[in-house]
């Protein structure tokens, strides 16, 4: 398989880490939820950051969402500028011939036929065989010929748990599919588990009622974001918040393969979306930019194959970095 | 095992003590370098050890455990750990497939209303058979281990079921056997948890059920690199054998250091 290496930088507030995949340590899986902002804006477009990368990086695909056609949402990817690696430019749209050699698959409940509901994954049944049937077929779990060329599938599952996907858990304290949503997640996971591939998963978290579901789910996740926007909130009059459109938090770090992984400074990080890019910013600091050799990289996120939902490249300008996302 | 962790629970692989059941817990951090913790003393102790992989695969558990000198694949081969691995085998089950696994251990995956007879005739048959007949080699006593139980409860198996098989297990292993038992349970704010399904009140009730408590929370003052959080640790016993200590702790790449509240190297 071909190596994915992005370049890894250290600064004093953030970890940027080196991901290095190699076939012989290769199973390292990822979910990790986005908490969804209020709109649902900022965790799309970071799903297709997400996206994005995996052109780019010549993986497959796999997207399902219920509101939005998937085959329009791997449209509109992002155009991809070769400055530091691998940076997306939001104002354009992905070179079709680029979009067009990436393997794609897609799932779309209105176009999917619905089986009886019988087990305890209530609504997300279908979408879980679907992916085991991908990941099979296409041989990321190790079975099909010798000879293949390996490659990482990547999933992208936008806005599980909202009412779209035929889940209560959004309107209701005690949704009669109450354990669908954490019971799909826990069944993803070991199918990641045992397989090359990596998925990024979106969650409305401002519209489920009950709070310890949303706990579970951060629980059953490797890595976990949560985007707090200001749009609809009193923060956005706040004269402290008037740089950022929002708050980046980190709900959880992942730990696979190792007892503990390089933990950031400082977990107080903004975002802002301006015209061309999605920056993560360590709130109201200055950083000292460091460039660590790569002997020194966390030797645990070096062995797992994409463990965070966003590792971040940095660039220095003055007394302010700015984090571009480039996805993984 | 962590050095420092032995020494202030004052055990060793030669000297512990049996009969044990020790709960682990967290809340707004993570235990779970506990379990490498007792995973790696009590196969150096030379136990036989029965693990329940309910969250992350056996390879994950062995890597972490070679970096701590322990061989996961070597004390699988020679019968000394038996790993139940749950989580790669659970969307099969789910899914109803034909060659998923039959077995009832997974029962809890499967039936209308889960519960988890089946998860504990798999611990039994596991550790029941100390030294085993056919065994060159007799281990010690036997010790079950379960990371995590709180993961049952999104799956939809009631507190209560997850209760009575703790009950058994600790009937069997520790009463019974004299073995030890090692659970580590999730928890979030109370707050967002109150209700009688939630890990808060499963955490209760084992809480009294324990004879050693191990809960790890983040800091209270908020997010810090240099300390990972703190452990209370809760030594059940009656009149004075029972007290309190709380320690603070940093987790590293082959291991964790605890010290005093206020004494970490960042701070003095």
């Amino acid at each position: 398989m071909h190596p994915a290496t992005l370049q890894s930088l250290t600064t004093h507030n953030c970890v940027c880490v080196r991901v290095c995949v190699c076939v012989c340590v290769c199973v390292c899986v990822c979910v990790s939820p986005a908490e969804e902002d209020q709109n649902d804006s900022y965790s799309r477009l970071l799903l297709q950051y997400f996206l994005a990368e995996g052109v780019v990086s010549g993986h497959q695909l796999y997207l399902a969402s219920a509101r939005d056609d998937p085959d329009d949402m791997i449209q509109t990817e992002l155009a991809s500028s070769s400055r530091f690696g691998h940076c997306y430019d939001l104002s354009k749209r992905m070179d079709t011939q680029m979009l067009q050699a990436v393997q794609r698959h897609t799932f779309y409940p209105p176009q999917e036929k619905t089986d009886e509901q019988t087990s305890s994954l209530g609504p997300y049944a279908g979408l879980l065989k679907s992916i085991q049937t991908v990941i099979h077929r296409e041989g990321f779990d190790g079975s099909g010929s010798e000879g293949k060329v390996r490659n990482v599938l990547r999933l992208g599952l936008h806005s599980l748990g909202s009412a779209l996907w035929g889940d209560d858990v959004c309107f209701s304290e005690s949704p009669a599919s109450g354990h669908a949503l954490t019971t799909f997640l826990y069944a993803l996971r070991a199918l990641l588990r045992s397989s090359l591939s990596v998925a990024m998963v979106t969650v409305p978290a401002h519209l489920i009622q009950n709070k310890a579901v949303l706990g579970r789910v951060v629980k059953l996740s490797d890595a976990a974001v949560a985007l707090e926007s200001f749009s609809s909130s009193e923060r956005q009059t706040n004269p402290l918040y008037s740089d950022y459109h929002g708050l980046l938090h980190i709900r959880q770090v992942p730990h696979l393969n190792c007892l503990m992984c390089e933990a950031p400074d400082n977990k107080d990080l903004a975002f802002k979306l301006r015209r061309k890019q999605f920056s993560i910013e360590v709130r109201n600091t200055t950083v000292y930019f460091v460039t660590l050799p790569p002997d020194d990289v966390c030797v645990c996120v070096c062995v797992c194959v994409c463990v965070c939902v966003f590792y971040c490249l940095g660039a220095c300008e003055g007394d302010r970095c700015e984090y571009l996302v480039t996805g993984c | 095992m962590f050095p420092e962790l032995n020494s202030i629970l004052s055990s060793s692989p030669e000297n512990f003590t049996e009969g044990e059941f020790i709960l682990l817990s967290d809340r707004q951090a993570d235990a779970s370098f506990l379990i490498h913790h007792y995973l790696t003393f009590y196969l150096r102790a030379r136990c036989r050890v029965c693990f329940l992989g309910l969250v992350q695969s056996f390879s994950h558990y062995s890597v972490v455990s070679q970096r701590l000198g322990v061989n996961l694949t070597q004390a699988k081969e020679k019968g000394q750990l038996v790993f139940l691995e749950a989580l790669k085998a659970s969307p099969g089950v789910l899914l109803g497939d034909e060659s998923s696994d039959k077995t009832a251990a997974l029962d809890y995956l499967r039936s209308p209303c889960p519960e988890l007879r089946g998860l504990y005739e798999f611990v039994w048959n596991s550790l029941s058979r100390a030294g085993g007949e056919d065994a060159a080699e007799s281990w010690g006593p036997p010790v079950l281990i379960i990371d995590d139980l709180s993961v049952l409860l999104s799956l939809g198996v009631s507190a209560g079921a997850i209760l009575d098989f703790t009950h058994y297990c600790q009937a069997t292993i520790c009463s019974q056997l004299q073995g030890s038992m090692i659970a580590l349970v999730r928890c979030d704010d109370e707050e967002y948890d109150e209700d009688e399904e939630s890990s808060n009140y499963l955490l209760k009730a084992l809480s009294h059920q324990c004879s050693l408590s191990l809960r790890v929370e983040g800091l209270s003052t908020g997010y810090c690199r240099d300390i990972h959080g703190q452990v209370e640790i809760w030594w059940r016993g009656r009149g004075m054998k029972n007290q309190r200590k709380i320690f603070q702790y940093k987790v590293h790449d082959k291991g964790a250091s605890f010290f005093a509240p206020g004494t970490s190297r960042a701070v003095l």
